[in-house]
């Protein structure tokens, strides 16, 4: 059975209401209203099942699965190029890959079309070079930025050429941040040698 | 913000913690980012628009808080420029400028929520997923970009209608497949107990600078703790359960708030025990003694401590005080509802979850040898 589920509490709608073509929906366990649009993939396969494969060994001249040797190839990896059975063949978009090519592209390539993960190191510079700034006016975090400066020239130099966010953007960040950090560093190393020579005297 | 980028199109969203939404050639792109203030990581989800099974949209009630906050605040600083401005001398002027910037600040903040429109929430399914669509926060905007996926949507797959007979001839009541969610919180007696008493704890912490005395302390402290035991061992029983949002910040909002008043508690206990110390050096002559009057003297000074001894800090008790009680009152009506739900019966809850029906059967391809001896390899 399908199920077309609250937006507030992830509980199934009724059913009864979402076919007799009402906008606004009541969901009976939160009493919260929304509003879904439903597509014909909820009806499509509304309980998904691991798919049947089964052990289709090749026959004389025909091509093993790289993975599974005991299996027929059917596809080829579009990006390593090894030939493999449904088994250990993903979609991806267009493209047909083997699972551990969609792996390594996920976890480890540089490529936007796979990526899953990225660490915004830009971001992280930046908010380590404002640190001090923003917490000044809770007064006892005045000394955040002895911390925080040298760890956002180390992180910004560290991770100038690591890759930032999957939509394009430039180092504005990452230099505002290794400035801001810069300043203070310098402004802390001032301090320091106008006390040990005497200049504020 | 970029407008477009390789194969990408802007549809909603930005570069902060809320994320972005970017419309693909055949998938919808989600960066969901993560983060406080600034976004520190970013996961790319990409949803096929062929796979989408609905998309949710409900109107949420953050609008008529966050206006009427804003509201309170305009107000608040607004009658304090009034009072300022009618007193003389440089400090009420100067006091009174710096409200007048606070009221031009937070009136601007509000004439920005309020021409932003209502609130809401969108919620994207699939068959294996629930995604809530963090860019997608106001409702004018979302409807648009909504629309825009449909769109999509319906090219992908086509223009079938929804009718009785595809929904399975669903009755009223009829069971639904529960896969991937949580039930909702059943009524819980840990609970129950552990915000009222929350509430108690956070009012009494409240009140530690204006009443004396080792014995309120001492209640105080074991109220405070058997609150958050409680709330601990509760949290702990309904993790299988969906939790109302307000009782998850409720419940978050009070641990973190009882480590900032451990935090406090020890920066008062080192402050105590150096005056204390200082003070039994000077009168104490018997070293063997010195240990005990050191260590029950401290207890009984943090015990005694008023405003007096605490000056401004004094304020800080409060403040975390009243956060607490602010926190347990967040968690009552959720708690109550709960409470009317179970009351009312099993005739409006969900069925109750199976083992069957809570984790979708796992994709186990075998683990077979690779063909040239190396170790044998398991896609999982």
């Amino acid at each position: 059975m399908a199920a077309v589920r609250c937006a507030f509490c992830n509980q199934p709608l009724p059913a009864d209401q979402l076919v007799s073509g009402a906008g606004m929906i009541r969901c009976r366990v939160c009493g919260g209203r929304t509003q879904p649009s439903i597509f014909p993939a909820l009806l499509a396969d509304s309980a998904p099942k691991p798919p049947t494969l089964p052990e289709e060994p090749p026959a004389e001249g025909e091509a093993a699965c790289f993975y599974s040797p005991a299996r027929r190839a059917t596809k080829s990896c579009h990006h390593c190029g090894v030939l493999i059975s449904d088994l250990w063949a993903a979609q991806w978009g267009q493209d047909t890959v083997c699972l551990k090519c969609l792996d390594h592209l996920r976890e480890k390539s540089k490529d936007t079309r796979f990526g899953s993960k990225r660490t915004l190191w830009d971001n992280m510079v930046l908010a380590l070079g404002l640190a001090p700034i923003i917490t000044l006016p809770l007064l006892v975090f005045y000394w955040i930025g002895i911390i925080t400066a040298p760890a956002a020239l180390i992180l910004g130099l560290w991770h100038w050429n690591s890759p930032r966010s999957l939509v394009p953007r430039g180092r504005w960040r990452l230099i505002t941040g290794l400035l801001l950090a810069f300043l203070q560093v310098a402004g802390v190393v001032t301090f320091i040698l106008s006390l040990w020579f005497g200049w504020l005297d | 913000m970029k407008k477009a980028f390789e194969d990408y199109r802007y549809l909603a969203g930005g570069s902060g913690v809320s994320g972005s939404l970017w419309e693909g050639p055949d998938h919808l792109l989600f960066i969901d980012a993560g983060g406080f203030l600034f976004a520190y990581s970013e996961t790319y989800k990409r949803i096929d628009y062929a796979k989408v099974q609905t998309i949710n949209i409900a109107r949420t009630s953050t609008f008529g808080w966050i206006a009427a906050a804003l509201s309170i605040l305009v107000l608040l600083a607004g009658l304090i420029f009034a009072s300022l401005l009618s007193r003389s001398g440089a400090a009420a002027t100067t006091g009174a400028g710096v409200c007048l910037l606070v009221v031009l600040f937070v009136a601007i903040l509000l004439i920005i929520h309020l021409v932003k429109g209502p609130t809401c929430v969108v919620k994207l399914q699939t068959a294996v997923q629930v995604v809530r669509l963090k860019p997608l926060k106001r409702l004018r905007s979302a409807q648009a970009v909504i629309a825009r996926i449909t769109e999509l949507c319906r090219l992908h797959q086509g223009q079938e209608a929804v009718t009785l007979e595809s929904l399975g001839q669903a009755r009223p009541g009829q069971a639904f497949d529960q896969r991937g969610i949580k039930a909702p919180m059943p009524r819980s007696v840990w609970l129950m107990i552990a915000v009222p008493l929350l509430l108690v704890a956070g009012a009494m912490f409240a009140g530690e600078p204006f009443v004396a005395g080792t014995a309120y302390t001492v209640v105080d402290l074991l109220v405070c703790l058997a609150a958050h035991i409680l709330m601990g061992i509760g949290l702990a029983r309904l993790s299988r359960y969906e939790l109302p949002g307000t009782l998850k910040t409720a419940f978050w909002g009070s641990i973190v708030n009882f480590f900032l008043i451990a935090i406090f508690a020890y920066g008062l206990l080192i402050t105590g025990s150096m005056m204390v110390a200082a003070d039994a050096v000077r009168n104490v002559r018997a070293v063997d003694d010195l240990g005990m009057k050191v260590n029950t003297g401290i207890f009984f000074w943090m015990a005694n401590a008023s405003f007096k001894e605490l000056s401004g800090f004094a304020w800080i008790f409060v403040g975390l005080g009243l956060l607490d009680v602010f926190f347990a009152l967040l968690g009552m009506p959720a708690l109550t509802q709960t409470l009317r739900q179970s009351k009312a019966g099993e005739g409006t809850s969900p069925p109750p979850l199976t083992p069957s029906s809570l984790v979708p059967p796992p994709i186990t391809p075998p683990v077979t040898p690779s063909t040239d001896g190396e170790p044998p390899v398991d896609p999982s």
